[in-house]
């Protein structure tokens, strides 16, 4: 058995013996303790807020991709531990205290795309090639709050403009696109209450 | 049947495979970042049968205790076996993509107690091992079972001969043999004829030459 330490997360510095070239980005504030695996989770993260990133104490990060844009933040509470999650951030992303987030989930704050046909043409033109992804249509983003306790399964889905109340837990697989109340359990696509 | 340990010519991440696998003949390991999170104690921690591989960001992922099976000739394509106790797969199975087979059980909401210490517990660990933080119960996957994409297998559940498990479909109930289930929360929607026979994989393998 292999047992390596993972790194304390050091903003603005690479973290020793990272495959993944390059400087951990300088706007992130770590609380004490905090760990994570590479910098290649911070590949898509290309917020220009003085503080992309703010995590407590002791929260871990394994293989979780960061992918925030522009002026959004995402907070992560002490305690927590986070595997390889997908964060896909263009408002805010709140997660507490001591919050369980498995592998293959994936936080979406935004819709990625306009939903009306005639603004998707445009969208797809500005994304292209030959367009100018500074100049694309609205898109509606909410920001997703993640309360203490809370458990998240293995490949779910969160969307734009959750509350996740204390407690719940999100079964695998769940899509959850309401609020979830404290201290109940939600499964399926759509989620719904279960437990 | 030889084990064999010396399976990477290359490998884009530095670390050597754990000592404590079993691999057969012609069983493929695509990089030993499959085994980055494999804490099992066991010996063996793992046994691969002949002709199966493990490809791409596949990874099996366990705590101490945790003891993991693969059948011969079964493809693990980039999905994720996670253990505390045990995962048992027959042979000829195909598990795609994001698939997620787990011997964890979903937690009540009311256990946030023992998720608390857990949590707070590892914060002592460099590395950074989760403590079981949910309980575990072996899963026991057939032989000739196809797991589609990011399907995931919780914990207890045993899947028949032959069941189709479609992409994106949640199973927490066992599954039948030749049965395809799908769907979150998930539903068998028909049976397949049962035309995998002895005869019929002795003809396969001869195909090939291998027997």
């Amino acid at each position: 058995m292999i047992v390596e330490p993972l790194p304390l997360l050091t903003p603005g510095k690479a973290l020793e013996g990272d495959l993944y070239p390059g400087p951990l980005p300088q706007n992130i504030v770590a609380g004490e303790n905090t760990r994570i695996d590479s910098g290649a989770c911070f590949r898509y993260f290309r917020t220009k807020a003085p503080v992309g990133l703010r995590t407590g104490v002791n929260v871990t990060l394994w293989r979780t991709s960061f992918a925030v844009e522009e002026s959004a933040i995402v907070e992560i509470g002490d305690d927590s531990w986070i595997a390889n999650a997908s964060l896909a951030c263009s408002v805010r992303i709140v997660i507490g205290k001591r919050v369980f987030i498995a592998g293959g989930v994936t936080i979406a704050d935004s819709d990625f795309h306009p939903l009306t046909p005639g603004a998707r043409l445009l969208d797809s033109v500005a994304v292209s090639p030959g367009g100018d992804r500074s100049r694309r249509p609205l898109i509606e983003a909410r920001p997703i709050e993640i309360e203490d306790d809370v458990w998240i399964g293995y490949n779910a889905t969160i969307l734009k403009g959750v509350r996740i109340s204390a407690g719940a837990v999100i079964a695998p697989g769940a899509v959850v696109t309401a609020n979830v109340p404290a201290g109940r359990t939600v499964a399926g696509n759509p989620a719904r209450i279960v437990d | 049947m030889t084990w064999r340990n010396d399976h990477l010519a290359y490998d884009w991440f530095p670390r050597p495979l754990p000592e404590n696998i079993r691999l057969g003949p012609n069983v493929y390991i695509e990089t030993s970042y499959i085994f980055a999170a494999f804490y099992s104690a066991m010996q063996p921690g793992l046994e691969m049968e002949e002709g199966s591989g493990a490809y791409a960001l596949t990874c099996i992922a366990t705590g101490p205790q945790a003891a993991i099976k693969v059948g011969a000739y079964t493809c693990l394509n980039g999905g994720s076996l996670i253990a505390d106790d045990a995962i048992d797969i027959g042979a000829h199975c195909l598990l795609a993509w994001g698939s997620v087979v787990t011997d964890s059980i979903t937690p009540r909401p009311g256990e946030v107690a023992r998720r608390r210490r857990a949590l707070m517990d590892v914060a002592n660990d460099p590395s950074r091992r989760l403590p079981s933080i949910v309980d575990a119960k072996p899963v026991h996957i057939a032989d000739n079972v196809w797991v589609g994409f990011d399907a995931v297998i919780t914990g207890g559940v045993s899947i028949g001969r032959g069941a189709v498990i479609g992409c994106k479909a949640v199973i927490t109930e066992n599954i039948p043999q030749y049965a395809v289930a799908v769907g979150n929360p998930c539903r068998i929607v028909r049976y397949l004829e049962p035309d995998d026979g002895e005869d019929v994989r002795m003809a396969a393998l001869g195909e090939f030459g291998l027997v």
